[in-house]
């Protein structure tokens, strides 16, 4: 392992420990990251939730009608869609694209202009000061993200179903189709989902060498590496979640 | 009245840059069919971006039959619908959740890769210089990534769709004792020729969206003051959003359009 990899992966574990202990981790920047990553990233996630929300609630509306005359089954399997699979992979993706390329740019930005090695040099601890708020913040962040897209994606559901086939959104929604295995899946994912943004965002960030290129690179490669993470991710969930649940 | 006009602010801008990519769309499209657009720099971009992005869509293309594969087995074990997962799971391949994820994919590769390179030319003035030397950098430079991009989309369906559908069998045999050959007979007896149309004007539509998003947001550096380092991350970032946004939207419109095989 090269010096500057070293250097990276020790930078990420010291930001994820001082991420995990409430007292080392800076507050104020904290909920400034989180504002960040929550309220500025909420309308995005409710356009993209909603939207594969809808594309998916009338194709399957019509396919059911087609196949079975009867759409009255969709409304607890499309929320169970959305609580398990689609909301948290939505949310995933859309902070990949946001955050991800945002604080990488950023920690690229910090490298490539040398202010890291400055604070360190004044005596700051750069990984707990600037990297620990950004981890926990995804992380958090990216939690609520999931719950509030969940109910993007259940509005969503409910006025497709009731413009495209008449459907009242009394019928199409039972929340008692919701069990609790599945809302732990969803934080699960939605908060490794976090972590990931998290690792790959500042592992590419860290590894900028040079000026406005290498800015550039790392935000191609946070998105990049996030997007992939965070797919697998999910399928790997799945695979363990299943087996974990089959009698 | 602050949140109003916040709220006001922000749509404008928002139709500015949908104006904006929809003027671009357009002379790119009436371009195209003058045969405007730098052949052999169309050709030179399409085999740059589509060998650039062939690892990522590979590996994109293992995890999202990893999900299609969980997404059916779920139902076939509570309904005991083992006959139709593979028509099922060749509907969310090829026409809905493969093409969308692999869009979102393309958007995070080809588009941000396009964004920062049109960015960084705009930021040193090297389309300046392109116009400088008496050629129109639309047609020579944006354009072709444009094309380019759609071309990529368009040969990446087929053989992503594809290792999307054959993860998903294998998966599902491994993990759920769902049979490969009782999969394949529900393609081959279930399935239509419209969902793969379906999927394919899905995939040129993110292409092209892609391409669009990406491109403008570039360009769009040099138009502004600001011109450092972290005026070409906020394109970057610009242009991922766009992307994930206008390919979401855009999966909507075709499902609420398209007819239901």
């Amino acid at each position: 392992m090269s010096a500057h990899a070293a250097t990276r992966v020790a930078s990420l574990s010291d930001a994820t420990r001082a991420a995990l202990i409430p007292w080392r981790l800076p507050w104020r920047a904290f909920v400034q990251r989180l504002d960040e990553v929550v309220p500025r990233s909420l309308p995005l996630v409710v356009v993209t939730v909603a939207a594969v929300g809808v594309a998916l609630a009338d194709q399957a509306a019509r396919q059911a009608l087609r196949l079975l005359g009867d759409q009255s089954f969709i409304g607890p399997e499309f929320l169970v869609l959305g609580v398990e699979e689609f909301g948290p992979l939505v949310v995933a993706l859309t902070l990949s694209q946001r955050v991800g390329a945002g604080f990488a740019a950023e920690v690229a930005t910090l490298q490539s202009e040398d202010t890291l090695d400055a604070m360190a040099l004044f005596g700051e601890r750069p990984a707990e000061r600037v990297l620990a708020p950004m981890a926990a913040a995804l992380v958090v962040g990216a939690v609520a993200l999931g719950l509030l897209g969940l109910v993007a994606w259940e509005l969503a559901g409910m006025a497709t179903l009731l413009l495209r086939s008449g459907i009242s959104p009394f019928t199409f929604f039972h929340p008692e189709a919701i069990r609790g295995d599945g809302v732990a899946l969803l934080v699960l994912k939605c908060a490794a989902a976090g972590a990931i943004v998290f690792a790959t965002a500042t592992h590419a960030g860290l590894a900028a060498r040079g000026g406005a290129l290498a800015v550039g690179r790392a935000a191609t490669r946070a998105v990049v590496g996030g997007v992939l993470g965070c797919l697998l991710c999910s399928a790997a969930l799945d695979m363990i979640w299943f087996v974990a649940r089959a009698p | 009245m602050a949140v109003l006009a916040a709220v006001g602010v922000a749509v404008e801008r928002r139709a500015e840059e949908i104006g904006a990519l929809v003027l671009s769309a357009r002379r790119a499209l009436a371009a195209g069919g003058r045969l405007r657009i730098d052949a052999v720099e169309t050709l030179r971009q399409t085999d740059r971006l589509f060998f650039d992005a062939l690892p990522l869509v590979l590996v994109a293309g293992v995890a999202v039959g990893g999900v299609v594969a969980m997404q059916g087995l779920s139902y076939v074990t509570r309904y005991s619908a083992g006959e139709v997962f593979g028509w099922a799971a060749a509907m969310s391949a090829y026409r809905d959740v493969g093409p969308l994820l692999l869009g979102c994919g393309l958007a995070a590769r080809i588009g941000a890769r396009n964004t920062a390179e049109l960015a960084v030319m705009a930021a040193r003035e090297r389309l300046d210089a392109v116009r400088a030397l008496g050629l129109d950098p639309e047609p020579t430079v944006v354009w072709p990534r444009l094309v380019g991009t759609v071309l990529c989309s368009l040969l990446f369906w087929a053989p992503a769709c594809t290792l999307v559908l054959g993860v998903a069998f294998v998966v599902a045999s491994l993990i759920g004792d769902q049979r490969v050959a009782t999969s394949v007979w529900s393609v081959v007896s279930y399935a239509h020729a419209g969902t793969l149309l379906n999927g394919l004007v899905r995939m040129v539509a993110f292409g092209l969206i892609v391409g669009l998003s990406s491109c403008h947001a570039g360009v769009s550096v040099a138009t502004s003051d600001d011109r450092s380092a972290g005026a070409i991350g906020r394109a970057v970032y610009a242009g991922s959003v766009l992307s994930l946004a206008g390919v979401v939207v855009t999966n909507a419109v075709v499902s609420l359009l398209g007819g239901a095989e």
